[in-house]
């Protein structure tokens, strides 16, 4: 399948709570234009695992933002998140991997700075999708999240509904288009942004054995403490090549800007670069898999993703 | 030699190099037909309205019935800013005059004209259409209008029929789809047979008891189309205008590019009928067309064939097949070749992807057997120039009395077909679907 549903934790929830529109977090995909047909269901299982985490918000920097709450561009600037630099909302995890934080209980929780290098590290996120087309131009899905740290259970996080369209092929456009809008509900355990919304368009191309697509994608907090927060800006993209029928390899990018109009200073921005590799296999199955490396102190540092699809008619 | 060939032969002199237009090329007397390639605005539907190359501004181009035997002249005049080629699809006419540049048939210059003069042979259901390369213009070759059908008359009596009907199966706005998992193909927004989808143009009206003869031809570039006729059943007569033996009677027919079938239909059950696609997409996207009985009115009504699927083997004869001791083998091997997910498939012939390979050559008078082995997983109607093929072996059963000059080879089959090398010269073999002969799926003989 050519969209490329790399999922993974680029930005190795759990730990720190995935604050304003954080929905991204656990799902790192460059989306495609194409999508699942009418009378199809797609299921998807997206893991990630992080080898090496983030060193907080650049690197304890006050107000950046990190990695694990990558898009809390409202928060950056937040007076609340400078002593000791740790972040705002910020679920920490003190001695062992009790997530059950309220906000207030972040905020309780500053004495754990956020400069806590590496929290994240050995963090899994399992986030399983289901989609299926409506017509041959929308499609609808749904995800469950969950995470588990290395000193705690496996933790359901919240979900997500999406529904993406596309241009049309008939419409014989130059690339091919789409749009995916996700809202996402998270427990207000998990994150002080309960309700977040994602707003992706798709533009792709396909060129004899190389194959390119961009997500500009704009985030805002619906519901939740980052609410005032406007506009994140989370840019992705991927562009790979066919070595053969079977195999594909390539490189995927994934950015947080922090808020549309005012972004954060280069080295508080989260930076990823995957090396990617898709296995067409047929049309039933979606197998892809790769390795991340930030480039950024509050990004992840190397973390690995999976997605294993199965694609059922009916 | 003809009068027309005396002529033309002639002609070709100094005299007639300095003579415009039409009467270059050695011609000196009008042509029996002319052929204007010109762009058409075609509606199909309401709301449906494609723009197109056609022959004469009409889709099909001009019926061309014409005696077997008697030679004629047709002009080909070209409206267009690119070179164009007509092709005599079925015809054993000679390499010049075939249309196709492989073989060396000179085109018609933009804006240019050009003479065919040719005696038709053998009798039955032929057409023409364009035979230029399209590649990755879909405003080009067999995706555009320029088509039309071409009866051969002969002294062959078809049997007796009411009403005779010309009916092509057709694609219209075609686009490229996405490669996916697989490769680039093409799509297409509307079907039709002749210029109208389904339920846009007028019924075809009969009466009660009338015998039907309906000439079905697949004018597709790229797609094969199963038909069917609510609440009747077709008496095969003939395949790529070959008579059968005898009538084979099917519940459906199935169709690829290039591929025709003459089939007569008694129509014994009054009422107002859907003859069209039995996948309901296609049909639902034009190609139908509705049937109406005198005195019936009435939504048109529907109904899917049970008959078994589609296949040669039920056209076979009881006669024996020749005796098969002078015939070369001629082991083909179809494949396809991997360009990227973002490119159309390519494909090869024992290897070579066309124009790469060798002409290979052919010795006059003898008898071939292509037996085609098709390793790909998609189905090739492959098409041999200039010459009939007789169907021999499809998958190991022995078949005869099916002769034809596109056979669908289905993926992952082989299927034996022979010929005799009869006609002299550039003869080209190649699968039917435009963006495969685009892409390959070509291979040239020769003999003197």
């Amino acid at each position: 399948m050519r969209r490329t549903a790399l999922l993974a934790s680029v930005l190795a929830i759990g730990v720190i709570p995935r604050c304003a529109q954080a929905q991204a977090a656990y799902e790192i995909e460059v989306y495609g234009a194409e999508m699942a047909v009418p009378g199809s269901l797609l299921l998807e299982l997206h893991s990630n695992y992080t080898i090496t985490g983030s060193q907080g918000a650049a690197g304890g920097r006050p107000g950046a933002i990190d990695d694990d709450d990558w898009q809390r561009p409202a928060h950056a600037a937040d007076p609340a998140c400078t002593s000791g630099g740790f972040p705002l909302f910020s679920r920490v995890p003190a001695t062992n991997a009790s997530f059950h934080l309220t906000p207030g209980d972040a905020i309780s929780a500053a004495a754990t700075p956020c400069n806590a290098a590496t929290t994240n590290t050995h963090a899994i996120h399992e986030t399983l999708e289901a989609s299926t087309g409506l017509t041959s131009w929308a499609e609808l899905g749904a995800y469950v999240f969950a995470s588990k740290m290395p000193d705690g259970g496996l933790q359901v996080v919240g979900g997500s509904a999406r529904l993406r369209v596309r241009a049309p092929l008939e419409w014989k456009l130059p690339v091919d288009a789409g749009l995916s809008v996700e809202v996402e509900h998270e427990g207000a355990s998990y994150s002080p942004n309960t309700l977040t919304l994602e707003i992706r368009p798709i533009f792709d191309r396909s060129a004899g054995r190389w194959y390119v697509s961009l997500n500009p994608t704009i985030e805002r907090t619906l519901r939740g403490a980052g609410v005032t927060a406007g506009l994140g800006f989370s840019p992705s993209g991927k562009l790979s090549c066919d070595l053969n029928r079977v195999v594909s390899a390539g490189v995927e990018y994934y950015g947080a800007f922090g808020q549309l109009g005012s972004f954060a200073p280069p080295l508080e921005r989260l930076q990823q670069f995957f090396g990617v590799v898709d296995l067409h296999t047929g049309a039933a199955w979606e197998i892809n898999g790769g390795l991340g490396v930030g480039t950024t102190p509050a990004s992840s540092h190397l973390v690995a993703k999976v997605i294993l699809g199965r694609r059922l008619t009916f | 030699m003809n009068r027309r060939d005396f002529v033309a032969t002639c002609g070709g002199s100094a005299l007639a190099a300095a003579l415009p237009g039409p009467w270059r090329r050695g011609v000196l007397i009008p042509p029996d037909y002319t052929l204007r390639i010109a762009p058409l605005k075609l509606e199909l539907a309401p709301g449906r309205t494609v723009t197109t190359l056609a022959y004469n501004g009409t889709v099909p181009g001009p019926l061309l019935r014409v005696r077997e035997g008697v030679p004629i002249a047709i002009d080909l005049v070209n409206d267009t800013d690119h070179a164009e080629f007509v092709h005599w699809h079925g015809l054993n006419v000679p390499a010049d005059v075939d249309g196709s540049m492989e073989e060396g048939t000179p085109p018609a210059a933009p804006h240019g004209t050009q003479r065919y003069t040719f005696t038709p042979r053998p009798a039955g259901s032929r057409w023409y259409h364009t035979h230029a390369i399209a590649g990755r213009d879909l405003h080009r070759g067999t995706y555009t209008g320029q088509f039309g059908f071409l009866l051969i008359e002969g002294s062959d009596n078809p049997g007796r029929f009411d009403q005779e009907l010309f009916l092509a199966l057709r694609d219209w706005d075609p686009f490229i789809m996405g490669g996916d998992d697989g490769f680039l193909s093409v799509g297409y927004n509307h079907c039709s047979i002749n210029d109208r989808c389904l339920g846009a143009g007028d019924p075809v009206r009969v009466k009660q008891g009338d015998r039907v003869l309906m000439h079905f031809l697949n004018a597709s570039a790229s797609e094969a189309h199963w038909v069917a006729f609510a609440g009747h059943r077709f008496d095969v007569v003939a395949l790529d205008g070959n008579a059968l033996s005898a009538p084979v009677t099917v519940d459906q027919l199935r169709l690829d590019p290039g591929e025709r079938i003459d089939a007569v239909v008694h129509m014994d059950a009054p009422g107002v009928w859907i003859l069209g696609e039995t996948r309901e997409p296609v049909r639902r996207a034009g190609l139908g067309v509705v049937v109406e009985y005198a005195g019936q009115s009435g939504a048109p009504q529907w109904r899917a064939p049970s008959g078994p699927a589609w296949s040669y083997l039920p056209f076979s004869s009881r006669e024996s097949a020749p005796d098969s001791s002078a015939i070369v083998a001629m082991p083909l091997v179809f494949r396809s070749v991997f360009r990227g997910h973002g490119d159309f498939e390519h494909w090869s012939i024992n290897g070579n992807v066309y124009p790469h390979g060798d002409v290979v050559s052919l010795i006059n008078g003898r008898r071939y057997r292509l037996a085609c082995d098709n390793k790909s997983t998609e189905d090739h109607p492959v098409h041999l120039h200039r010459h009939s093929m007789d169907v021999t072996r499809i998958d190991g059963k022995a078949v005869s009395g099916i002769r034809k000059d596109v056979v669908v080879v289905p993926a992952g089959a082989v299927v034996e077909m022979e010929f005799t090398a009869n006609n002299p010269g550039k003869t080209l073999f190649h699968c039917h679907l435009q963006d495969h002969m685009d892409a390959g799926f070509m291979m040239l003989l020769d003999y003197r």
